[in-house]
């Protein structure tokens, strides 16, 4: 496909004019810098001499590269017509017919069919289609007859639970369409048991599925499936009992297959009967008889308060489930929320220390299982107890930031905003939503009033009065939250002239209400507003004594104001992953892909293996035929001429032609370990890079792919001059957590209204010529905004690249961008992990949170969720000239996270279906909150206007609202204290902190948690692996698993070892102190104690007594 | 005229169809009243089994202990006991010293063979000649399978070497050898260069030549492990069943003199993931004192030694200290309780018997073709070949540094004690008696996962004079 092909691709489409420009110059950049890196390529300075990764612009294009068939055409034409479902399994059919594969054999065939199939499922993004099939052949059963198996691999896993079951399901249409027998379970071994033993080996060793699955249920599985499930081992851990079977070729444990068998055809078995009803298969009736999904837990508790109760040590929790005084339930959704991205008041992460900032991950419980931070202004922002005792409100973040050194404790936490799209997204129950000031101005309209929100509780009262509307919310407290016994306490104040005194008796009860006070000398004491409200309400007009009606309809009885209930409901939030930005790295750090075996030391340091005289490598045996010279790149280094690579027999040594042994028929070995002329070849790189080497060159231990090809070493000098390093598949990147953004203003972004009108940002969302700073501007399709630290990192890359076009492609420079400003409209990738999609999008503008912010259509076209994922960006032409999937391992799961394809344009109608379920509206109709009031499931509302609803019309580009507004995206600190803080002591020290702040949060609780998940692990892990440990050598790095009896390493140097007794009593002291600080039970106690005797049986008493620890 | 009491009980003997013979009408009038009637109830229970309906004046005899039983002699002694030695070494120095003992005390063992002579060190026998052959011993360091050889590393202070071994059933013992394990090699150059294997040889134990020591008198040893006390599946019932039977009036309980816990006497805290869910007793302490509850009803003349298992506190690595006093003090203060750490050498009567729980099965099994969890004997039999309890570091079993290996099997036991995997088997190697002891604990919810079916509930009884072995079954 061309440009040419792309404008024929858009014309189709319903959009504005505004958007064809804009689609076309992404698609013509996008082309323009591929025909730029081929022509660099053609001078053959590397080892590819081509560009690697394909254009493709949709599903169908994906799908026909990737698989290298010429499908794209009728696969469009099916997808058109039958639908993605539909469609993968025809086109598997087709294949295996053999329309498309008509040299191969059957069995190729049908191995392309499941494989093709898959990946339409999964839309050509993930590399399950590629590395999470192992294999797909015919076996023989007992009987004699032909049946399919599928085998299974790890990375199976990123085609999520349903796709990776309805593998199944496509291989046994296939199985069907070629006349294959039923797959007989149990014939030859005790499979079934097998699958049972083996699941359970691997909960316990290796970890836990998200569901947990009852042995009858797999037996179910196992022994109807017509196909059989295999898989290929993925972790070094045995069978016990069911060893050596005939049809099983690995004792060890196959996570692969056990994640389809669980997580897919058990755990989703429900949704799987919908599809074999699509696919019309019969055969699999069997599916509505399991069990399915068994929340794991012993007494069937939800899953999603399980959820909270695993605490991570450092990761604080901010609010339990259901708990006046923890984050209360705001539904709506402003622009930098939604797409499982929640909204929080910016004084809360100020207050708790930065606790969270935007792109944070928290674990929450309504309605999904995760969602990244985001700073919302227009909620409710917390109520605080002071040092005093004082209660206040606090009003926003200034007045936070003033707070927040004598803040007691945390009341209310205040609002967190959850958009209707994600309620939608989990087809999650509604919760009726508390009294909100949205809802406040519908009941102002529908009394056909158009004021707005009261200034004063004068005024409030006044309007509830004149109007019969509730009370407005900013001076409506918790009166649904509190007992008739409570009420009647309040009743009685010792004084209520100006100001209102209680006894302290009362205050509890005040602190549930929510109500700002003083603290008097006798008690708390209310004044203006508050007494106000509290003398209208209560006082003047006292409710009586009836217990048979809710206190707030007792009180609208009494007082003639009508009082409604302010809670909805406390989601419970604990912290998940922290944000992250920051450039992508190997492990070690490396400028070069380049081995140097041993002879580097631990950073495989270049210039100390070059020194080493008779250095050789491990390489792709590429020798120049003119000089005589080894060469990496295909063009030689030393006279320019072209070189050959040259392979060996493996068996008898001697040279091949071609791929394979002509005597042996073995294929011919293309690397070898050759005397390697590193020092000469340095030197020349350096003269003709301009660039010096300095100490340590990084490069690599031994090169992952089987042919062992090198990068050319001008790319790691030019590298290590710019402070860059480099992945492992030849590209330079920086990651960073997704977030959502749907509109901005210029002043966020750093970016001039001038600079922004250049690209296309004519006007703002209200049709105006965009000019000012605080306009706010619809946010384009492919437009992103990247972390200040990344754009840094990127405007080095570009010199990276111009210098190595220049000095190693002769070819001209591409960026010239000198500075940050000059990176704004440059292309980039985005590039999920799991996958091998790299998705096109624009550098509009720069943001000091670690986050990059693009539109939900965008993140989602790289692959299905975003709660606090970090994708990659990399440069375009960065991926286009460097990348070769020639570095990376042939291994499974080596191709995962390379931009093999690249998708220049988004199109919101070809994305998944989670950037479709987002609210375009500019206000929640009353329709919704009745829904909610009537906890119906958000898939019955039908109210509230969605992208879905506008897909194939030009309305899906553009012109969407929300419900919230904010006046600023972020907080003071960019970093949450997770990120910047240094040690897990700290961390831990703010989480117990956190706990005993926040009134919603039961510190006894959380830190039993933190005990159980976290420090009995720790100590009790490194305990036991003091008694198992391995042993380094300081000098080379070498590891030995058991100290030689020579007691020394095979290069004569001393051998250390690898965990010693700080690292195992690191937190020994501290969880001694908290056991007998707080009350976590006699097991709990019972075990530190028994570990600290077990720890002095090891190492013998004293000499642990680290000095680490402050006290809190 | 009869004693009321006498008559009563004479009268239910008669009901339940007992002829009484006259001789034993003297011996029942001098015993107490009160104890009269238990006393032929069961004694009727007993005979009844036995389909005998003569009580004579010997079952009286024997059920009041007052017949001459011939002259019971008990001595016991401690052979060996880990507990005061622990702790005596650390890091990189303590994990030298304890594999030079190990080398050591292994190759003392194989100086013995007449092959010996011809040992050499690992440096000089990488140099053989093509027709020369030579004798190199060591601890394996690591064996890998290919397509029709099998590499064995092995290192000796001088060094490492690899040797290549082809033969069929030397391939099978090659494959056998287990990481860390001392073995003696026969060794000649291989044609294309490296080293060939022709023999391996295990320090294994003598067999034939040295007289088994047995007892004099005909006492029992009884043979128990893994009663894990505290979980909700320990068999409390039949446990105390067992207890009473002891003292009760089969002959053989009257003859036991020895009990042996060897290991997982409780059930622990915090030994797997969620284990206070299925534990009835929360704490160590609580745990302990029920054991000693338990082991109350133990008559006074049985002596019983206890040594810890991995869910018993103290510490997990090997060897294991004896359960410390500190959790407590009752088992520790009981005269007829001997509390000594893992692996443990006693001597009952003479005959050596080697304690080990059996924490090395985890990983030896899942290295070993052949060996599984369900016939423990065969491992045990394995390690008698290598003569180490613990042969594999670095796997599941944690093994600390210590000056001495102490788990070296340097003295041949005459019985072999082993317990942990819950299932009770016999059996014996080259004249040394195997008894794998089983459970008291029912299934678990996580063997039933994994399909493990313990046996629990059984005491092996061994005569120490005949050796005779067998189990008594309490689970019914």
């Amino acid at each position: 496909m061309s440009g040419g092909d792309v404008e024929e691709y858009l014309r189709g489409a319903d959009m504005p004019e505004e958007y064809r420009r804009y689609y076309s110059s992404l698609s013509g950049g996008t082309y323009d810098i591929f025909e730029k890196a081929a022509s660099a390529k053609s001078n053959l300075a590397d080892s590819s001499g081509m560009v690697e990764p394909k254009i493709a612009v949709d599903l169908s294009d994906r799908v026909a590269k990737m698989h290298d068939l010429d499908i794209a055409g009728p696969l469009r034409e099916l997808l058109a017509t039958k639908g993605k479902e539909l469609a993968a399994l025809m086109l598997a059919k087709e294949i295996m017919d053999g329309k498309y594969l008509p040299e191969a054999d059957i069995e190729k065939r049908i191995d392309s069919a499941v494989r093709v199939g898959l990946a339409v499922v999964t839309e050509g993004v993930t590399i399950a289609p590629l590395q999470g099939i192992a294999d797909v052949i015919t076996k023989k059963n007992k009987d004699g007859s032909e049946y399919l198996s599928v085998s299974i691999a790890g990375p199976m896993r990123s085609a999520g639970g349903t796709e990776s079951a309805v593998t199944m399901l496509i291989a046994d249409y296939v199985r069907r369409q070629a006349g294959l027998a039923e797959y007989q379970a149990d014939s030859l071994d005790d499979e079934t048991g097998r699958f049972i033993e083996e699941l359970r080996i691997y909960e316990r060793e290796v970890g836990s599925f998200q569901f947990h699955v009852l042995d009858e249920d797999i037996r179910a599985v196992i022994s109807h499936l017509p196909v059989e499930l295999d898989g290929v081992d993925t972790d070094p851990y045995e069978v016990v009992n069911h060893k050596g079977m005939s049809r099983i070729q690995t004792d060890r444990v196959r996570g692969g297959a056990l994640r389809v068998l669980n997580d897919g055809l058990i755990g989703r078995s429900k949704k799987l009967l919908k599809r074999i009803e699509l696919y019309g298969l019969d055969g699999w009736e069997w599916l509505a008889e399991l069990k399915g999904a068994v929340q794991t837990g012993e007494n069937k508790e939800d899953a999603a308060a399980k959820r909270m109760r695993e605490v991570i040590t450092g990761r604080s929790v901010l609010s339990m489930p259901n708990r006046l005084g923890g984050f209360r339930l705001r539904y709506g959704r402003a622009c930098n929320t939604g797409y499982t991205s929640v909204g929080f008041h910016p004084a809360v992460a100020e207050i708790l220390d930065h606790t969270i900032a935007v792109g944070t991950q928290v674990k929450i419980d309504i309605p999904g299982k995760g969602a990244t931070v985001a700073f919302v202004d227009t909620i409710e922002a917390p109520t605080v107890r002071l040092a005093g005792g004082d209660v206040v409100k606090i009003r926003d973040v200034a007045h936070g930031i003033e707070l927040k050194g004598s803040i007691e404790r945390i009341l209310h936490l205040g609002d967190m905003l959850i958009s209707f799209g994600d309620f939608l997204e989990n087809n999650a129950q509604l919760v009726p939503s508390g009294y909100v000031e949205e809802i406040w101005k519908m009941d102002m309209e529908a009394a056909g009033a158009a004021q707005g929100s009261p200034s004063s509780a004068d005024e409030a009262v006044r309007i509830s009065r004149e109007l019969g509307v509730p009370l407005h919310p900013r001076y409506l407290y918790y009166w649904d939250q509190i007992s008739h016994e409570e009420l009647a306490m309040l009743l009685s104040p010792l004084d209520k002239g100006d100001a209102i005194s209680y006894p302290a008796a009362c205050k509890p009860v005040l602190e549930k209400l929510g109500v700002p006070h003083k603290a008097g000398p006798e008690g708390p004491v209310l004044e203006g507003d508050e007494a106000r409200i509290f003398r209208e309400l209560i006082l003047d007009n006292p409710p009586g004594p009836d217990a048979s009606a809710p206190v707030p309809e007792l009180i609208s009885r009494s007082s003639g104001i009508t009082i409604r209930d302010k809670f909805s409901t406390s989601i419970g939030v604990r912290i998940g992953r922290p944000e992250k930005a920051a450039p992508r790295q190997m492990r070690p750090p490396t400028h070069c892909l380049f081995p140097v075996g041993g002879t580097g030391g631990p950073t495989n340091n270049l210039l100390k293996s070059a020194a080493r005289p008779g250095f050789s490598a491990d390489i792709l045996s590429r020798r120049c035929p003119g000089c005589g010279e080894p060469s990496i790149s295909i063009r030689c280094w030393a006279c320019g001429e072209r070189t050959a690579v040259e392979r060996t027999c493996m068996q008898c040594g001697t040279d091949v032609d071609g791929e394979e042994c002509e005597r042996c028929g073995r294929p011919g070995l293309a690397h070898s370990r050759v005397e390697f002329p590193l020092k000469k070849m340095l030197v020349s790189a350096q003269e003709k890079t301009g660039v010096r080497a300095h100490d340590p060159l990084k490069g690599v231990k031994e090169l992952a792919h089987q042919d062992r090809i090198a990068e050319p070493l001008e790319k790691g000098l030019i590298r290590q001059s710019r402070s860059l390093t480099v992945f492992k598949d030849g590209t330079v990147r920086f990651d960073a957590t997704n977030s959502p953004m749907t509109h901005f203003k210029p002043s966020w972004i750093g970016t001039s209204a001038e600079k922004l009108r250049e690209l296309g940002y004519e006007t703002d969302v209200d049709g105006k010529k965009l000019e000012g700073p605080d306009q706010l501007v619809e946010l384009r399709m492919q437009d992103i905004v990247i972390p200040l630290e990344g754009a840094k990192y990127l405007v080095s890359a570009c010199g990276y690249i111009d210098a190595e076009l220049d000095k190693l492609y002769g070819a001209p420079p591409f960026y010239k961008v000198p500075d940050l400003g000059g990176l704004i409209g440059h292309l980039v990738v985005g590039l999920a992990p799991h996958t091998s999609v790299g998705v096109a999008a624009r550098i509009i503008g720069y943001t000091e949170t670690h986050v990059c912010f693009g539109t939900p259509n965008w993140h989602s076209a790289k692959r299905r969720d975003a709660d606090g994922d970090a994708d990659s960006i990399i440069l375009l032409m960065d991926a286009l000239l460097n990348f070769s999937r020639h570095y990376l391992s042939d291994r499974i799961g080596g191709l995962m996270d390379a931009p093999l394809l690249i998708q220049p344009l988004v199109l919101p109608h070809e994305s998944q279906s989670q950037a479709h379920n987002i609210e375009v509206v500019k206000r929640l109709p009353p329709g919704f909150y009745e829904a909610a009031a009537a906890r119906k499931k958000a898939s019955e509302v039908g109210c509230v206007e969605i992208v879905k609803s506008r897909l194939e019309t030009a309305g899906q580009f553009g012109g969407y609202h929300f419900t919230h507004g904010t006046s600023s995206l972020t907080t003071s600190r960019p970093r949450s204290a997770y990120s910047t803080l240094g040690s897990m002591l700290d961390k831990l020290d703010l989480q117990i902190r956190n706990a005993n702040l926040i009134a919603a949060v039961d510190a006894a609780e959380i830190i039993s948690n933190v005990i159980s998940t976290h420090l009995v692990p720790d100590i009790m892990g490194n305990l036991r692996a003091y008694a198992r440990q391995n042993f380094r050598c300081t000098a080379c790095g070498k590891s030995y698993r058991r100290i030689p009896l020579a007691q020394r390493c095979s290069c004569g140097n001393g051998l250390i070892q690898t965990i010693t007794r700080a690292s195992v009593e690191k937190y020994l002291k501290l969880a001694k102190r908290l056991v007998n600080e707080y009350d976590v039970g006699a097991y709990q106690r019972g075990r530190i104690h028994a570990l600290s005797d077990e720890i002095e049986l090891v190492f013998g008493k004293g000499g642990g007594d680290q000095a680490l620890l402050t006290d809190f | 005229m009869l004693d009321r009491e006498v008559a009563l009980a004479l009268d239910y003997a008669l009901k339940k169809g007992f002829q009484v013979h006259p001789d034993a009408l003297d011996v029942l009038e001098g015993v107490d009243a009160s104890e009269l009637q238990r006393l032929i109830r069961d004694l009727v229970k007993t005979k009844a089994g036995k389909n005998a309906f003569m009580i004579s004046r010997d079952d009286l005899e024997e059920i009041l202990g007052i017949k001459p039983e011939g002259e019971l002699t008990a001595e016991h002694s401690v052979l060996f006991d880990p507990t005061p030695l622990i702790t005596s070494a650390e890091g990189v120095e303590g994990y030298n010293a304890l594999f030079a003992s190990r080398f050591a005390k292994l190759k003392k063992i194989v100086l013995a063979r007449p092959e010996a002579s011809r040992l050499r060190s690992s440096a000089s026998a990488a140099s053989v000649k093509d027709d020369e052959e030579a004798y190199v011993c060591g601890l394996v360091t690591g064996r890998s399978s290919e397509r029709n050889v099998t590499k064995v590393a092995l290192d000796d202070p001088a060094g490492t070497l690899e040797a290549v071994v082809h033969d069929g059933d030397l391939r099978k013992a090659a494959d056998m050898l287990l990481n860390d394990q001392f073995v003696m090699a026969k060794v000649v150059a291989g044609r294309g260069g490296g080293l060939v294997a022709r023999e391996l040889i295990m320090p294994d134990v003598p067999g034939s030549g040295s007289e088994p020591n047995r007892s004099e008198s005909e006492v029992y040893a009884v043979f128990l492990s893994d009663l894990h006390i505290g979980s909700k599946y320990f068999l409390e019932g039949a446990f105390a069943e067992f207890v009473s039977w002891l003292s009760g009036i089969d002959p053989v309980a009257r003859r036991v003199r020895y009990m042996i816990i060897g290991g997982d006497l409780v059930d622990g805290v915090g030994i797997f993931p969620n284990q206070d869910k299925e534990l009835a007793y929360q704490t160590i302490g609580e745990q302990l004192q029920k054991a000693d509850e338990m082991l109350a009803g133990v008559p006074d003349h049985v002596q019983i030694f206890i040594t810890p298992g991995n869910h018993d506190p103290g510490r997990r690595a090997l060897p294991q200290p004896a359960i410390p006093k500190k959790y407590h003090a009752g088992l520790w203060e009981r005269g007829n309780v001997e509390m000594l750490g893992n692996p443990a050498m006693i001597s009952l009567n003479g005959v050596k018997v080697g304690i080990f729980h059996g924490q090395s099965i985890d990983d030896i099994v899942k290295t070993t073709p052949g060996l599984s969890y369900d016939r423990p004997v065969d491992v045990m039999r394995h390690l008698l070949k290598v003569r180490h309890y613990s042969p594999i570091f670095g796997s599941q079993t944690p093994i600390a540094p210590e000056t001495e290996d102490m788990m070296v099997i340097d003295e041949v036991p005459d019985i072999f004690h082993m317990g942990h995997v819950h299932v009770t088997e016999l059996g014996s190697y080259r004249g040394v008696l195997l008894v794998n002891a089983g459970t008291w604990q029912g299934q678990t919810p996580f063997q039933s996962s994994i399909g493990q079916t313990p046996t629990p509930a059984r005491a092996v009884l061994v005569n120490l004079k005949t050796f005779k072995v067998y189990y008594k079954d309490f689970g019914e």
